[in-house]
């Protein structure tokens, strides 16, 4: 491989609309299907008294749509609870455990109270009975993430299709300009699925590959 | 002091004994014996807690069939593990350790340095190569999951040699040269992103395939480059002969 | 309405080289005075890329409005710091190391505004392939 200097950018975020920090959940917000909203969530939600699972595979939304929902949960009077369990974290983290024990903590008492676990099934089956028992013996709410439903009443189940794809991506491209083209999205598409993380990873790939390959010098050498 | 760039005390601290410096192995490369041998280990002990309660059960005359066919994937497997297991460590003995030295540490862009490398084992060496490799890793969590990345953005030939025979008692060794680029980046970690270099020790050897060990090595910003150590000094010193 | 901030460095290339003196200037453009609370002012480093961004803070400077000494920004400030030896910036293929200087200024009713200057420092450059792709790596994804 040759080594080749060149005269290289000020390198800086805006180099890419598919780095992390544009597509990360809260930098980018959530795409409801037609029809759907914040609002008609928490509405359900409140019909299965505060329980619901958001199920979804790998890169399907769950974390981004939590990120929308949480900020409107607060802003709609509950004390929200929240914890991310990572591969193979088969029990809670001691302060949410403290939480939940704590069942008269603050002078907005228990019943305003809803915890959020993001990734219910790393949980062992016992840690989840211990969960849900603590939950509903204070009354409080209880909102999971999955990647396939463990029992509890659906909140909403994520598919994101191509159409949803091309329009993070259209919003993605109209803060930095991307080189991908409408067949890159559609290739990548169909090799991860609905895998939106995956397929935004891919994206970040090609417009990287394609911005070097434009400044390429014109000469070639050996 | 140089914010984000990792300390050399792993390398300086080695004296090597041809050039100054021995590079410590990377230690990614034992833990591939090590997790072989926990899950050979684990497996292989309760595969056999099931068929020493099959064995009892057909000697006193009342075998489980059913379960005694299920189990033959089962020990199948574990006798898998044993004789990849095994394979790997003949491999280990047969290959011998590989050393590697190098002249100066830490190394900056744009300079030229030297190389040591010494071999054992007893090999048919197919082809034996010492690259110097710059890679690109960042880690990115994202709910349950975690994904990690790595990008290779330069990789340089320092040795090459085809078709030798290493004999035990006898040690390949060879010196070589090698270059950090002008204007290369130098090595940097931080939190979840890092630009790591290497030389890697790469082969292929008849009849255990190929092989590959790896020697983080540390490149510095010029900005923090003192006077190179002639050798004379260092013998002076006691530290090199 | 809010006014425009006016965040500039004094080398008009805006390459910098470890060691060197890192100058400039910030106000606010302005015919009306616009009192803020606090403005604090970042030379910083980040990462962006495929990763989880890092950051570090190399300076920093806070001034506040005081009733004894009110906070005119209409009135150029400068600033100035020594840059590091380390990290240099660089334009990686999932690696990005990033240098700016950060302006928040805190008004004193409504939402914090933020202006970013960025600037270079070193001469790191990465290698392009002539002729052939650059050869990658598989990712890795660890699910």
């Amino acid at each position: 491989m040759t080594y080749t200097t060149t005269i290289d950018s000020m390198p800086s975020r805006h180099d890419n609309p598919f780095a992390t920090c544009w597509t990360r959940p809260g930098a980018l917000p959530f795409h409801f299907a037609d029809g759907e909203s914040i609002e008609q969530l928490i509405t359900k939600l409140c019909g299965q008294r505060w329980w619901g699972e958001i199920t979804g595979t790998h890169g399907s939304g769950k974390s981004t749509l939590l990120a929308a929902l949480i900020p409107a949960l607060v802003a709609a009077g509950w004390r929200v609870q929240a914890v991310t369990l990572r591969k193979g974290q088969r029990r809670l983290p001691d302060e949410f455990q403290e939480q939940l024990r704590n069942r008269h903590s603050g002078y907005l008492g228990a019943s305003l109270r809803l915890f959020i676990v993001d990734g219910y099934e790393q949980l062992s089956r016992f840690a989840r009975w211990r969960l849900t028992r603590a939950c509903r013996r204070a009354g409080a709410g209880l909102v999971v993430t999955s990647h396939a439903p463990t029992g509890l009443p659906e909140l909403v189940r994520l598919a994101p299709d191509g159409r949803l794809v091309q329009q993070i991506v259209r919003e993605l491209c109209a803060q930095v300009s991307a080189s991908v083209a409408t067949a890159d999205i559609d290739a990548s598409h169909a090799c991860h699925g609905s895998n939106v993380r995956e397929i935004l990873f891919d994206l970040y790939e090609r417009h990287e590959r394609l911005r070097r390959a434009a400044r390429t010098p014109a000469c070639a050498g050996a | 002091m140089l914010p984000t760039v990792p300390a050399v005390d792993a390398v300086t601290d080695s004296p090597g004994v041809r050039l100054a410096y021995r590079l410590p192995i990377d230690a990614a490369s034992g833990w591939v014996s090590f997790t072989m041998a926990a899950v050979c280990l684990v497996w292989n002990t309760l595969v056999a807690v099931f068929v020493v309660q099959l064995g009892r059960g057909h000697l006193e005359g009342r075998p489980n069939w059913l379960l005694t066919w299920l189990m033959v994937p089962f020990v199948l497997a574990g006798l898998w593990t044993l004789f990849a297991l095994c394979r790997q460590v003949l491999l280990n003995l047969a290959i011998g350790p590989t050393c590697v030295e190098v002249s100066f540490h830490p190394l900056y862009a744009g300079g030229t340095f030297r190389g040591f490398i010494s071999q054992t084992g007893r090999l048919h060496v197919r082809w034996f190569q010492v690259q110097v490799v710059c890679e690109e890793q960042a880690i990115y969590q994202q709910g349950t999951d975690t994904r990690r990345a790595t990008h290779r953005v330069y990789r340089a030939m320092a040795f090459s040699q085809r078709k030798f025979d290493i004999v035990p008692h006898q040690a390949f060794q060879t010196e070589f040269e090698f270059t950090v680029p002008n204007s290369a980046m130098h090595s940097f970690v931080s939190t979840h992103n890092a630009v790591i270099w290497t030389l890697v020790v790469r082969g292929r050897v008849r009849r255990w395939g190929e092989f590959e060990r790896r020697f983080p090595i540390y490149v510095y910003p010029l900005a923090a480059k003192r006077e190179p150590i002639s050798e004379t000094s260092l013998a002076a010193a006691g530290s090199a002969p | 309405m809010t006014p425009s901030v006016r965040l500039s460095l004094d080398a008009p290339t805006a390459q910098y080289q470890s060691g060197d003196r890192l100058t400039g200037r910030y106000l606010i453009d302005s015919m009306q005075p616009w009192t803020v609370r606090a403005a604090e002012l970042s030379v910083l480093w980040y990462t962006a890329g495929a990763g989880e961004e890092d950051m570090a803070v190399h300076h920093f400077e806070r001034v506040v409005d005081d009733p004894a000494r009110p906070l005119d920004l209409r009135v150029p400030r400068r600033f100035a710091t020594v840059l590091p030896a380390s990290p240099l910036s660089y334009d990686g293929h999932i690696v990005k190391v990033c240098w700016c200087v950060r302006l928040r200024l805190f008004p004193q009713q409504g939402q914090e505004t933020v202006a970013e200057a960025a600037f270079r420092l070193g001469s790191v450059s990465v290698p392009v392939a002539h002729g052939q792709g650059l050869r990658l790596e598989t990712r890795e994804p660890h699910s």
